[in-house]
């Protein structure tokens, strides 16, 4: 893998070890949670998630975090297949992170679900690698739309370590997976009906 | 001796994990969670910009903490909120 690594290597790497430190002095209460670290390889580390709120507990999603340049830049975080590696799309990631906004007061006259909006924090088109749209990452800070947002306003306070991440990941996502859903046709074919 | 009304509580604050002992039970969450993110040298921020959890249910700085029975031990998850998401804003 290419390295743009230009921040002196020794500081990255006593940055990501610390981080791991975090990480793994945490472990267990990471692992009740349904996330798992599965790759430690600076600069990177990847994560996979579990909904645990349903039996049996599917596999979520993957998250590759690179801690490049870290942390005169933010993390970079890619969703990831968690067999293959392979980075995903939009629509390959079956995974929405909502974000609920609620006013700070609700006007009696509007239906309340009209005053209540919604966002999936995971932004791109179908067929585009996503990027997790909050203030911390590093696509955020990179995307044209956010140049007036840099990184350096948020370092040092909270955004961006690697219990940021993980925590905003999990708290967007794995609570609200409470169930499955299935779909299947109904066939009609020589007045024989089939479920597929 | 353990007082009755004086329990520990573990926060875990953006993944590092702080200890508060000693903390009456009939004050509300805000006076703990201003103590830990003193002590975690989160100071920068209203606490407002923070959300509070145990078991993944939000809680409200301003109840007590006995209000939410909280066990002695009890480990709650304080996150910063995601700021602006989406739409490229």
């Amino acid at each position: 893998m290419e390295s743009n690594q230009y921040m002196q290597p020794e500081v990255t790497i006593k940055k990501f070890d610390e981080e791991v430190g975090h990480f793994q002095r945490l472990s267990k209460t990471w692992r009740e949670k349904g996330v798992f670290l599965v790759k430690k390889e600076f600069p990177i580390l990847e994560f996979i998630f579990h909904g645990i709120k349903i039996t049996p507990s599917p596999l979520a999603f993957a998250v590759r975090i690179d801690l490049t340049n870290y942390d005169i830049e933010p993390p970079s975080v890619k969703f990831i297949c968690p067999f293959t590696g392979k980075i995903l799309t939009r629509k390959e990631v079956q995974t929405q992170f909502i974000q609920i906004r609620k006013p700070d007061q609700f006007n009696p006259i509007i239906p309340i679900q009209n005053q209540i909006q919604q966002q999936d924090l995971l932004q791109g088109g179908p067929d585009e690698v996503p990027f997790f749209c909050i203030p911390g990452i590093r696509e955020y800070h990179d995307h044209p739309a956010h140049t007036g947002d840099s990184w350096l306003l948020y370092r040092k306070r909270g955004e961006g370590t690697i219990g940021f991440i993980l925590d905003q990941l999990y708290n967007y996502s794995i609570p609200t997976i409470t169930s499955y859903k299935l779909g299947f046709f109904v066939i009609g074919l020589n007045n024989e009906i089939k479920f597929t | 001796m353990k007082q009755e009304n004086l329990i520990t509580l573990v926060f875990i604050v953006n993944g590092v994990e702080y200890t508060i002992e000693k903390v009456n039970i009939n004050q509300p969450l805000s006076v703990s969670v201003s103590k830990v993110l003193k002590d975690s040298g989160n100071t920068g921020r209203d606490i407002d910009d923070w959300q509070l959890k145990w078991n993944d249910n939000n809680l409200d700085f301003n109840k007590k903490v006995e209000d939410y029975n909280l066990p002695d031990g009890a480990q709650l998850f304080l996150s910063l909120k995601a700021g602006i998401g989406g739409n490229g804003k």
